[in-house]
This record gives structure tokens, sequence and C-alpha cells, in this order.
């Protein structure tokens, strides 16, 4: 998620929209939150203030007088969550990345099963969701079947190219194709012409990744290229790692070369500025990273100086394989099996996930929205805007299948077990075999211990 | 006369030292007169309980605070460390007795733990010196000694996190400042947080702050006598010599207490060589400054393994106490105390 820029366009927007929508789903409202009448219920939110801001919560509470909102920022932090779920006081509402974790809030008992509610739902059509939003189905095994559990804040389809036309020109390259995918092979190639070293320092970067471990491997992208080649990071009950599969090492091998020609910002040659940064600095050329990102390049200049100059490009496939640009995060929130006002949880819930708080942050730019219908929002008010609005709707149909994330392993596990046993590699002190050779073995130990544990 | 620290010693029961003179003039007179030996020993305890009530009284905060967040949550944290508890399960716990332990033994931890051991005999021999030397240069009477005192205590007044940034953008390879200074003579780059210079750099970093210790050091100075000095001078030493048998053998109490203190938290760093490495709170460093604590806390909050990660931490106190009781019986040959009456 990135900042909320403001802009007289969007505010008005925004009012305009909200006051309508507010004033329209006032009675449905105050019919959930009299159940109690008179008594005055605190509904928990572990969000950041850039996630839920006070003025939403004041807008809220102005509608729902016996409701109260408290914003936990710390509940973002994984361990102070444990901490609260231990102790039965995590929020009502729990921000997790659906992607990457629903299946493990499932199975450890924490997320409710919200398919009755949604299915007496007033502010949600279910029939208006777009795919991506099947990352919060679980049906007992995996993720995108089933029940749902939550919804996403916003979504993109995080492995989509954003790059920057003017340092394509300045290397001799031609402009990637709106439609037709590059193969990661290709994306290599030019990352490294774009790449400029000077002295032995990078002067400018030809691709970085916003998130994981910068440009190396990470469990996301490990996962999509093997997934695009028909293959799986995991054994079908996703009781065993497989990091020593072919497709897993063709995939390893092609980010050790990365690393070594330091495509990006990586694990060995760190730079203390995030990929995204450097991509608004001008110091990136391609930029792997969803719609999500759109607000804050019209917004933060240089890059917003020379719009036309920054375009979309699909998420890379890999050669013979099945086009797919999925998404990676689909942060939002599920609501805490433990809660003890359901009610008016899942007003809150409905208002966060379905009124005017999920309208700022579509109309700010923020990502994609959850319903369909919704897509009105997205900004579309300029030339530049309207052309990635086109883009982004053209590559919608390839927002499925989702990503295979194993569901014991969680949203940090994974990654710090690869940064742990892949970096001697990039060092040259280890081999790929060795390292994939501790990586199976540390990640089945740890998945082996939570599938009995969510067994009991 | 053999004193103690409170002053003359106690008899084996010392009805006076008690309950004072008069106090027990009357308590012997009141049992030998009546021979009531209930009354007797009610008396005593009620005496007594009047006595310590106000010492209860005044450090009850501070015990309350110690048993409810200090002692009671350590033993919690000890049983966990013999269950499977992974973060999440807390209602269906099981014990699994010592596996834990067995692991801490057998797994990475025990090289993690080499490689904190090693960091720790270069930085605290290193740190207590280069602290110690400060604290004799800012000890002597020059003018703006109080500034130069403040710059130099400075670095323990930042926190972990800041000082870490700032290394950070100091080391990094790519823009860091101090490749940025060695291109302007025109030399290479160098991975200061690769493999070959990360412990060298996370040492670096640690001396920086080796004047945390300035105040304590500071203090210990200014309490060795004057009148030392001046007869030493009298008898002809030199400045070197008066440093070394004056001032180094009075100030090894003060010494031998900041290398206890500099042992332990060695051993325990943790947010050092995260913060350096420039990932995240659960990026695993590289190798070379992968050291024990940071092991026990990836494996608690990254991995999710919060029971294996208790036991290292027990495991590691066992060692600091070790450690520390081997530090304690050399201390006999080499600090100084000055006793009473000798």
């Amino acid at each position: 998620m990135g900042s909320k820029p403001s802009s007289l366009r969007n505010a008005l927007l925004v009012a305009g929209v909200a006051s309508t929508a507010g004033v329209a789903l006032f009675p449905l409202a105050v019919n959930a939150a009299t159940v109690q009448k008179h008594k005055i219920v605190t509904v928990t939110m572990g969000f950041q203030p850039n996630e839920l801001t006070n003025g939403e919560i004041a807008r809220f509470e102005k509608y729902h007088p016996y409701i109260r909102i408290k914003r936990d920022p710390s509940a973002t932090n994984p361990s102070d969550l444990a901490a609260q779920l231990a102790s039965g006081n995590a929020p009502d509402i729990i921000r997790i990345q659906g992607a990457q974790q629903l299946g493990s809030y499932v199975l450890r008992g924490i997320a409710k099963n919200l398919q009755p509610l949604f299915n007496k739902s007033k502010v949600f059509n279910q029939k208006d969701f777009f795919p991506a939003v099947n990352e919060y189905r679980w049906n007992g095994h995996q993720q995108g079947t089933g029940p749902l559990y939550g919804l996403p804040e916003t979504w993109s389809q995080d492995f989509t190219l954003w790059y920057n036309k003017k340092l394509f020109r300045q290397a001799h390259i031609p402009y990637l194709s709106p439609t037709k995918p590059i193969t990661w092979q290709y994306l290599m190639k030019i990352a490294k012409k774009l790449t400029v070293v000077k002295n032995g320092q990078v002067q400018q970067y030809g691709f970085g990744y916003w998130g994981g471990l910068g440009t190396a491997a990470s469990q996301s992208l490990m996962i999509l290229p093997v997934q695009e080649m028909g293959k799986s990071l995991w054994s079908a009950n996703y009781s065993h790692a497989l990091f020593s599969s072919p497709a897993a090492v063709k995939v390893e091998k092609m980010w050790v070369n990365a690393v070594k020609n330091n495509l990006g910002p990586n694990p060995v040659n760190k730079n203390p500025n995030w990929s995204g940064n450097l991509f608004l600095d001008g110091k990136i050329a391609i930029e792997m990273c969803g719609f999500w990102f759109e607000g804050s390049i019209a917004t933060t200049p240089p890059v917003s100086k020379d719009l036309k100059d920054i375009a979309m490009a699909p998420t890379p496939v890999w050669p013979g394989g099945k086009e797919m640009s999925p998404t990676g995060a689909a942060t939002g929130g599920v609501i805490w099996s433990g809660t003890k006002h359901l009610a008016q949880t899942w007003t809150v819930f409905q208002y966060f996930f379905g009124q005017y708080p999920e309208i700022y942050r579509v109309t700010h730019g923020e990502g994609l929205p959850i319903q369909k219908s919704f897509m009105k929002y997205v900004p579309h008010q300029t030339p530049w805007e309207r052309a990635m609005l086109k883009w982004q709707q053209q590559n919608m149909k390839y927002q499925l299948p989702l990503l295979k994330y194993n569901p014991y392993l969680g949203l940090m596990t994974a990654n710090t077990a690869i940064s742990q046993y892949l970096d001697p590699v990039y060092f040259g002190k280890a081999s790929l075999s060795q390292a994939n050779g501790q990586l199976n073995s540390e990640l089945d130990s740890i998945i082996r211990s939570r599938m009995q544990l969510s067994k009991k | 006369m053999h004193y103690s620290v409170y002053g003359r010693r106690h008899r084996p029961f010392d009805v006076c030292a008690v309950y004072g003179e008069k106090g027990s003039e009357a308590l012997v007179g009141t049992m030998a007169y009546s021979g009531k030996t209930k009354t007797a020993s009610r008396t005593v305890r009620r005496s007594r309980f009047k006595k310590y009530l106000p010492f209860y009284l005044f450090i009850s905060p501070w015990l309350i605070v110690f048993l409810a967040l200090g002692l009671i949550p350590l033993l919690w944290g000890l049983y966990l460390s013999f269950t499977n508890y992974d973060g999440f399960n807390f209602n269906s716990v099981q014990w699994i007795g010592m596996s834990n332990y067995v692991q801490v033994f057998r797994g990475g931890a025990m090289a993690a733990l080499g490689r904190t051991i090693l960091i720790t005999v270069i930085n605290v021999p290193l740190g207590t010196a280069i602290g110690f030397m400060l604290a004799v240069l800012l000890n002597t009477k020059v003018k703006g000694v109080a500034i130069y005192r403040t710059i130099f205590y400075l670095p323990a007044v930042f926190p972990v996190v800041a000082t870490g940034l700032m290394w950070s953008a100091i080391y990094a390879d790519q823009g860091g400042m101090l490749n940025e200074f060695l291109s302007i003579f025109g030399l290479r780059p160098i991975n200061w947080l690769g493999y070959t210079w990360a412990p060298t750099a996370l040492i670096l970093m640690l001396l920086w702050g080796s004047g945390g210790a300035l105040l304590i050091y500071l203090a210990g100075l200014k309490g060795v006598p004057q009148s030392l000095y001046e007869s030493a001078a009298i008898d002809g030493a030199t400045p070197a010599q008066r440093f070394f048998h004056v001032t180094v053998p009075l100030m090894t109490p003060v010494i031998f207490f900041n290398l206890v203190l500099g042992i332990i938290g060695s051993l325990q760093i943790l947010l050092q060589p995260i913060i350096i490495s420039g990932g995240s709170l659960t990026t695993a460093p590289i190798m070379p400054i992968y050291l024990y604590m940071v092991d026990a806390w990836l494996q608690i909050f990254s991995l999710g393994r919060f029971s294996y990660g208790l036991a290292m931490l027990w495991v590691l106190f066992v060692i600091v106490l070790l450690l520390t009781l081997v530090v304690f019986a050399t201390s006999k040959y080499w600090v100084y105390y000055e006793a009473p009456g000798e």
C-alpha cells in the first residue's frame, strides 16, 4: 500500500460519492448497531493509521452512535499479534496478507468463517467480486474455493512491470509490448543492459522488485515462475518443500545470476533505499510492482513530471509456460474467531471494505477495488491515468490462477529460510544443491510440526 | 578486627543487633519473669514485623513489578520451552520434554554461539580498553573537556535502531558513505557487509559505542585519592608508572564491573547485525554475523518456533551465568579491593 496523496479532485470525488453512500447505507448500519440498545461497543482494528484514518473513523462513528472503532497498529506486528491472541486480546479485525497468510490463519482457528454473513449482506454483492477475492476462500485444504473468511483492502497484480521509457531509449532497447509478456530470460537480458555501473558503483539498476528480498530469490519470485512452468514448489498436500526440483533449480539459477550481475538491490549488493523509491527517482529502469504503485508514481517527482515515459507491461512468463498475473499480497482483513461483538464487528468490516474507506483507497490509486462496480472510482481524469486504467483492464484476465503459497508457512517463514540458506550461494560460499538440501530440510521440519498442530 | 560490608560482624544469635539494647532487655526480662513463651514469641513476631514492615513497603513497588513482569514471565517462558508452543496454540500446548534443548545442541545454534563468542572475545577487551583510555583522557583538565565528554558519550544515548540505520547507510555497498569516500581517491568499493568484512564492520560499529561506560570510569577515576599520586610523584614515579601502578590497580573493580556487563551485553547482541544488514527485522543476516540471539529471534518471530527459541534463551542464560562465574573466579588474581583497616 502506498501513502495517501491528497488532491482536490480526489477529495471532492470521494466526498461526493461517500456522502451519497453514507446516507444511503445509514439505516442499515443503525439497524446492525442497535442490536444492543444504548450499549456502546468498541471494535478494535489491527491496521495502520494510513490504512484507517482518523477521519474515516470519525465518519463511521457519526453514523453509528453505538459503535466505537479503536485502531491498534501494534497488531500488524506478528509478535505483538501472537501475544494478543495468546492473552485473548486480539483485534476484532486482524490485518493479513491474504495471498500468503489466509491458510495459516484458518488452520490455526484464528479467522472466522464469514460466509453466512456475506450471504446476508446488503453491502457486498458476491457476484460483483473480482476473482482475486478468492484469496480469502478456504475449502479445508487450499485457497481459492470454499467459504469466504475475509476480504482484501484493495488488490493488484503484483508482478506486472512498470518501466521508464526514457531509460529504455538511452539504452537503445525497444519498449515493452503492452499485451505480449516478455520472458523472464529476456527481462534479465535487458535488465543487464539497463544496469549502469561506474567505478564499481551502480548508477542505475535494470530491474527492481518492491518486496521480498529484493532482486533475488524469494518465496513469491520462486513460486510464480515455477507455477508458470506448470509445477509447484510444494508437494501435493504441502507437506514438503521442493526446492531441489528441476523447475525450482532453473529459477534459482536465474536469480543467482541476477544477484551476480547486480541487476537490482539484492542481499549481496545492498542499497539503503527501497527499490520503489529508486524507481520514482529514475534510478531503476523496470520495477516489478502492482497497480497500487500508480498513486505514488502520479504524485512523486521526478517521474510524475514525465508520466508519458512511464508505462506498464505484463507479468513475465517462463518460455513455453502459462501466462498468468496473480496477486502476491491481497492485503486485507479477517474477523478474529474470538470476537465478542460479531454484529458490530461485521458492521465495521462492511464499512471498511465496502464503503467510504474502500472508495477512498481506490480513488487515490492505491490498488484495484474488490468489487467490479467500483472500477469507476479508479483514477481516470488524465490521459495517462486513462491509459494505465485501460492497460489494467486488459490485463485483468490473467489474475487467475492464484499463487500456491504453503498454508503451513505463513508470511515470513519461507523468506527467512530462503535468505538464510541462499545467501551463502550468492556469496559463493555454498553450492545450490547444498543450500537446497538445507532449505528443504528446514522447511519440512517446520511444516511437519505445524501440520501436527493443525490436526489437533 | 574483621569487618563485613555492613560493619561489625554479627554474633550467631545477637538479640541486641536485631531488637536494640533496650528492646532486648525488655524481651529477655519478660521471658524470664513471666515464663510465658507463647506471649514472648508473639511479641517477637510483632516486633519483627513492625521493624521490617517499612522496608517491605518501600521495596514493594519494585517487588510487585519484578514478580509480575520479571520472575513469573521468566518461569512461564521456562515452562513453555518444554512444550510445543508455536505462538498461536496457547490453548493446546503439549509437554515435549527436553527435545527443544536437545535440538539446541544439535542444530545450527551452537555455530551461532561460536561466532557470538568470537565477536565477544574481540569486542569486549577492545571496548573495555578504549572506554577506559577515553575516560583517562577525559579526566584531564583541558579546555572544553565537558564538550569532549558529551561527544564521546553521545553513542550511548542514541537508540540502537538509529545507530544501526546510520551504520547501514555508512556501510552500504551502493551509495554508502564509506565507499563514496573511497571513490574520491579512485579506490574501488568494498562490500563491507559481505562475508569477508561483515564481522569487522560489526565490531567497528560496536566499538563506536565504547564511550557508553565513560561515566562509570570517570566516577571511578574521581575516587582515586590524589594523595596516592602525590606520594608516587615524591617517590620519583613517572606519569606512566603512576598510571600503571596507581590508576590501573585502583580502577580494577570498575574495570571488572564493566567487563562482566560487557560480556553479558556482547553475548546478547541482537539488533545491530540485523539492522546493518539492511533487511527487515525478519530477514536473516549473512552467516558471519548470524549470532546466537539473532538465531533465537528469527526462530521465534520468523520461523514460529517459539518454544525452541525459548530453550535457546535459557541455554544462553546458563552460559552467561557460567562465564560470569568464571570471570568472578579469576577476579581474585587481578582485581584490587581496598579493605578498611588494612
